[in-house]
């Protein structure tokens, strides 16, 4: 038969509707009835009753909360199971203590409700002690050899039930004891009685079980093993609780009355029982939400500490007390050695036992926090940008136990792969490309975006090993160190920025020098060069020959002046001194002047910008100009500037050919970087055969008076004829 | 001796000519550039060449060599406004006779380079 899941979760809350009766009743039942029965185990005051009743109860109430959200759950329904067998046991064990002592003859049938319940404990703990604790957490066995294991603990708790539910006379297990079993088959009573010895098999079905449990757990990683540490905290609990109680209970002897705390931790024990049921709740349905981690951490710590100074205590204060022969008085000096003992040792035992715990948690990686603190402090320790990612990828790989951990850049919306690290023991697999196009493009268990104030920078892809799946503490790990991650990765974008902006300023720096050089070399020294030679050759003409060294004296001032004017070119090329003296416009004035494209200027400054501004705007225009002379078969070109609200706009477009690349040429890109110091921007629009339009944009305000701070302010002069102004000029002579 | 003079610069040019044409050399030609010195050297197989070594077309040790290989002329004798040690051994691999500083042309050099080819022979 195949249930849908919403049958199922019906069925489920059907199950627990009974059981809630169930256990309503007996509460109600248990506040009439008397308490007082001879059990050897508790306080068995009204409390306690129910205090085991509400512990026990805990497991139909988890078995319906993880039906809810998983209607198949194997173990859930083994919980609903154990939750009916205890609540219809609770239930008719109360009913039958009404019918037979609180009210007698008040309830009808009190040997049929006794026989109806008198076998439950069996099957109840058989369920508990081998199926809860061999089908968790999956529900399936660990490996398909303990089918063996099932089998035989199936069949024990069979023939067991059987044994007792059939055996005939008084029903020993009770409240009341007394009552015949109407369920009593008198002609097997021989066999039942064999038979009840398989009983024994019980304890051995529930350690093969714990060890099945054992070996999952050594075999388990990520979620499962996160599951099975609930379920084994919580036993180990409830079985530490058990064995006190126990040797509490051997301790005094039967005559005398056991001290007061002796029934208080038997009640404890019953009580705890609950733990089970809730700790396999939070395993299966909520185990992201608490570190069990650290809580086992801290007990194996504790309790290893605790156990270390009772030893030492009882050694040297009870061992060598008795040894001297004064063991019945407590003796202070052994008290103080011990105590110089325990000081000393402390701290030494304590490193070692906090390591042991934390291999014992978190195997051979750190801890989730020290993998963020580590992180932390390597981020704030390390200022190359080339160490950076791939000691984050490191990091992160360590913290999770990754197979392959890669750290991506987002640049101009491709994401480069920056840093990679895998475990130097696994085969090199096949290294991730270079770059991808999208966040889809990034391959891993896990895909991290990293984030800095809501902008994607990039990416951290986490691989780990086959089988081992992410699990949700780690994934958690994850988003914390990618939110640290931001801010790195976008220093380190900042700093890459920079770096390839210094490179090419020097570059550009260099082309400038060397053009300087081929300047000087080809222009003016040449000119010299032939000033001095025509000098020589006149001084050894001068006494013979005076027309010719006329001639030559004519030849060597023109070279002079040639020089001359290509000196003054040169030196303007620097730095136009109209620039600095007079300002922007006059220096745009004086470049039209001699740009051999007629130009159309349109300057509608009225103020001095900073000096570095005018700077970068002039030399702009000079390339604008440049360009339009060498390549554009332009008529007319036209240079606008002016101020808008936040920023000083330039505009410089010609009538010719059009189609300019930014890419081919240095001198555009050169100029982009140019502008793009102040802040800038520098845009090129030139379809073919429509002309070139060059647009800057140089933002005032706080930029300009930054860079006006923090260079030289030039002399300050009003330009009064700016304005409106245009001044149309014609066709210029010239430079060359 | 014929002489072909190549160089870029004008200036350069014409007090070059006048200063070779004084010291008794016959200039025969003038180039502005790698290409066409070694057409005219083609042409006018001029016994020396004076050849500069920035020209906008060619480095002048590659015009040397190639004007030397072809047979087009014996003899070459660079000059620069630079430094002679702005060159290196580049002068002295390219086969020309030597070197001479533009601003220090004068006929009493070049001969000085001509007559150390001549000790060689």
């Amino acid at each position: 038969m195949r249930l849908t899941d919403q049958t199922a979760k019906r069925l489920a809350l059907i199950v627990f509707a009974f059981c809630l009766a169930c256990f309503a009743g007996a509460v109600a039942f248990e506040f009439v009835n008397p308490t007082p029965r001879g059990t050897s185990w508790g306080s068995n005051n009204l409390l306690a009753e129910i205090g085991f009743a509400s512990g026990v109860f805990c497991f139909p109430v988890v078995g319906v909360l993880i039906t809810h959200r998983h209607p198949r759950n194997t173990i859930a329904w083994l919980m609903l199971a154990i939750g009916v067998l205890w609540s219809w046991s609770a239930f008719a064990d109360s009913y039958v203590l009404y019918a037979v002592v609180t009210s007698p003859g008040g309830l009808p049938n009190p040997a049929v409700m006794g026989a109806s319940e008198e076998w439950i404990w069996v099957p109840a703990i058989g369920l508990m002690g081998t199926f809860l604790i061999l089908l968790f957490p999956d529900g399936h066995l660990p490996s398909p050899g303990w089918r063996a294991v099932a089998w035989v603990s199936a069949a024990t708790t069979a023939v067991a039930t059987m044994s007792v539910m059939l055996r005939p006379g008084p029903m020993a297990d009770l409240s009341v004891p007394g009552l015949n079993n109407p369920l009593g088959v008198g002609p097997l009573k021989e066999v039942l009685a064999w038979s009840s010895a398989s009983l024994i098999l019980f304890p051995l079905c529930i350690l093969a079980s714990a060890v099945g449990l054992v070996v999952r757990f050594r075999r388990s990683r990520g979620v499962e093993r996160l599951q099975l540490k609930w379920l084994a905290t919580a036993g180990a609990f409830v079985a530490l609780l058990y064995l006190v109680a126990m040797f509490a209970s051997l301790g005094p002897g039967k005559s005398s009355p056991a001290p007061g705390w002796v029934p208080a931790v038997q009640d404890a024990a019953m009580v705890s029982f609950g733990v089970i049921p809730i700790a396999i709740g939070v395993a299966i349905l909520k185990h992201r939400l608490y570190g069990i981690d650290v809580v086992i951490n801290k007990a194996v710590v504790f309790g290893t500490l605790a156990s270390f100074i009772t030893a030492v205590y009882v050694a040297i204060v009870v061992g060598i007390g008795s040894l001297v022969g004064r063991g019945d008085r407590p003796n202070l000096a052994l008290s103080i050695a011990a105590t110089a003992v325990v000081a000393v040792a402390f701290q030494p035992v304590r490193d070692r036992v906090h390591r042991f715990a934390n291999r014992l948690v978190y195997g051979a990686r750190a801890t989730p926090y020290e993998v963020l603190s580590e992180f932390g402090d390597r981020m704030g320790g390390t200022y190359d940008a080339a160490d950076l990612l791939p000691t984050m990828a490191r990091t992160v790989a360590q913290g999770v136990g990754a197979s392959q951990v890669d750290v991506w850049l987002r640049i101009r919306s491709r994401f480069v792969c920056e840093a990679s690290w895998q475990p130097g023991d696994a085969g090199r697999t096949e290294g991730p490309p270079a770059a991808v196009d999208d966040m889809s493009g990034l391959k891993g268990d896990r895909v991290v975006p990293v984030r800095h104030h809501g902008e994607l920078l990039g990416a951290i892809t986490v691989v780990k090993a086959l089988g081992n799946p992410i699990t949700p503490v780690e994934d958690k790990l994850l988003d914390d160190v990618a939110a640290q991650a931001g801010l790195v990765l976008r220093n380190v974008r900042l700093i890459e920025d920079l770096r390839s902006s210094r490179q090419r300023l020097v570059s550009a720096q260099d082309d400038e020098r060397r053009r300087l050089e081929r300047n000087l070399h080809d222009g003016a020294q040449q000119s010299l060069v032939s000033v001095a030679l025509m000098m020589r050759m006149m001084r050894a003409r001068l006494g013979s020959d005076a027309v010719q060294a006329a001639e030559m004296l004519e030849e060597a001032s023109q070279q002079l002046g040639l020089a001359i004017d290509e000196l003054r070119e040169l030196a303007r090329g620097i730095h136009p001194a109209i620039l600095t003296d007079r300002g922007l416009g006059p220096a745009l004035k004086s470049l039209t002047e001699r740009s051999p494209v007629p130009v159309v200027l349109h300057d509608n400054l009225e103020e001095r910008l900073g000096g570095t501004v005018e700077a970068t705007l002039y030399y702009v225009v000079a390339e604008a100009l440049t360009n339009v002379a060498k390549y554009a078969e332009a008529s007319e070109v036209t240079i606008a500037v002016g101020l808008s609200d936040d920023a000083v706009v330039l505009e410089v477009s010609d009538d010719g050919a059009g189609g300019a690349d930014s890419s081919k040429g240095s001198g555009l890109r050169g100029l982009s970087d140019r502008v793009a110091a102040v802040d800038g921007t520098l845009e090129v629009h030139s379809p073919p055969g429509r002309g070139t339009r060059l647009s800057c944009r140089i933002p005032t305000g706080q930029t300009a008076r930054r860079l006006e701070n923090t260079q030289p302010r030039p002399e300050s002069h009003a330009q009064h004829d700016g304005a409106e102004s245009a001044s149309t000029t014609p066709v210029g002579v010239g430079s060359e | 001796m014929t002489t072909l003079i190549v160089d870029d610069h004008t200036g350069f040019r014409t007090s070059a000519r006048i200063l070779l044409q004084m010291e008794g050399f016959d200039v025969v030609g003038e180039a502005v550039d790698g290409a066409s010195s070694i057409t005219a050297a083609e042409q006018l197989r001029p016994e020396l060449v004076l050849l500069d070594i920035q020209l906008p077309d060619a480095k002048g040790f590659d015009v040397a060599r190639d004007l030397l290989s072809r047979g087009f002329t014996k003899r070459v004798i660079l000059v620069s406004s630079r430094d002679e040690s702005d060159y290196g051994d580049s002068i002295r691999t390219s086969g020309a006779l030597g070197f001479v500083p533009k601003a220090n042309l004068s006929g009493e050099r070049l001969r000085s380079l001509l007559s150390r080819e001549s000790l060689c022979d």
